[in-house]
């Protein structure tokens, strides 16, 4: 696979943007400080997946969650982020369930109708909610193996 | 959305991040959360970063950040330790030699173009 040096970069429209909100007006940044602080993005997120790598193998297990995170900006000593990131967390999970829910709401309801045209559907249904529990968990984790 | 402060376009794209963040050979599976909170703490960071730069930028009566006064601010706090690398290497034209101690930067490296040098020809698309 051809390795690409933009795949590694962030895009620079959002680095741009956080720079702009960052800094003063009449303060603006060189090009090479500009090219810098899109290296220093990318190695804060390795330093920061290595971190939180080394709990999650701590803890024997094999998928890199929230919680390794969290401890990671802890031992790299930014413990200020944590609860703004605690926050971001919520909303994330709570967007997530909302949709869920939403998704699961439309498939009765596809369901409902289906229904009043064929009568014995117990059967199904039941492998159906199986199906829905499974989804669940798959929701949740990412297979991203190397 | 209801007491949404959200400024546009500062979330970073998971898929992004999540390339970025397998490029570490030890990480197996990621939760899906996760790019989403490290894309935050990225913006945490660069803020702090960019404030605490321009704190040096502003004492120097400039008005452009640059490389030195960034170099000055990582060399000075503890907490960007993790950036020495990045602020030894940055002033030199060429980042094909690197003399890294922390083996972050030189993952970087080994991704940047190095102007005037073709992209290696040895990497076949599988």
């Amino acid at each position: 696979m051809a390795e690409r040096p933009e795949d590694l970069n962030l895009p620079n429209a959002v680095i741009t943007r956080i720079i702009k909100e960052a800094l003063p007006d009449g303060v603006n940044v060189s090009k090479e400080a500009r090219k810098a602080i899109s290296q220093a993005a990318s190695i804060f997120v390795l330093y920061a997946t290595s971190c939180a790598n080394n709990f999650a193998m701590k803890a024997k297990r094999k998928t890199l969650n929230a919680g390794d995170v969290m401890s990671a900006m802890e031992e790299m000593e930014f413990e200020r982020f944590l609860q703004p990131l605690r926050q971001a967390l919520e909303a994330y999970k709570k967007g997530q369930k909302g949709k869920k829910e939403a998704s699961e709401q439309k498939r009765k309801e596809k369901k409902n109708i289906t229904d009043e045209n064929d009568k014995s559907r117990d059967e199904e249904e039941d492998e159906h909610m199986d199906d829905e529990q499974e989804g669940e968990n798959e929701g949740e984790e990412e297979d991203v193996e190397n | 959305m209801p007491g949404q402060k959200r400024k546009y376009n500062v979330r970073f794209p998971p898929g992004r991040i999540k390339k970025i963040m397998q490029k570490d050979t030890e990480v197996g599976r990621i939760a899906s959360a996760v790019p989403i909170i490290i894309s935050k703490a990225l913006e945490m960071f660069l803020r702090s970063f960019l404030t605490m730069t321009c704190k040096i930028t502003q004492s120097r009566n400039s008005r452009v950040m640059s490389i030195n006064h960034m170099k000055q601010c990582i060399h000075s706090e503890k907490l960007f330790d993790f950036l020495k690398d990045l602020a030894d290497q940055a002033s030199t034209a060429s980042t094909s030699e690197c003399k890294c101690q922390s083996h972050f930067y030189s993952i970087i490296c080994e991704n940047a173009q190095v102007p005037g040098k073709k992209m290696k020809a040895d990497t076949v698309p599988l």
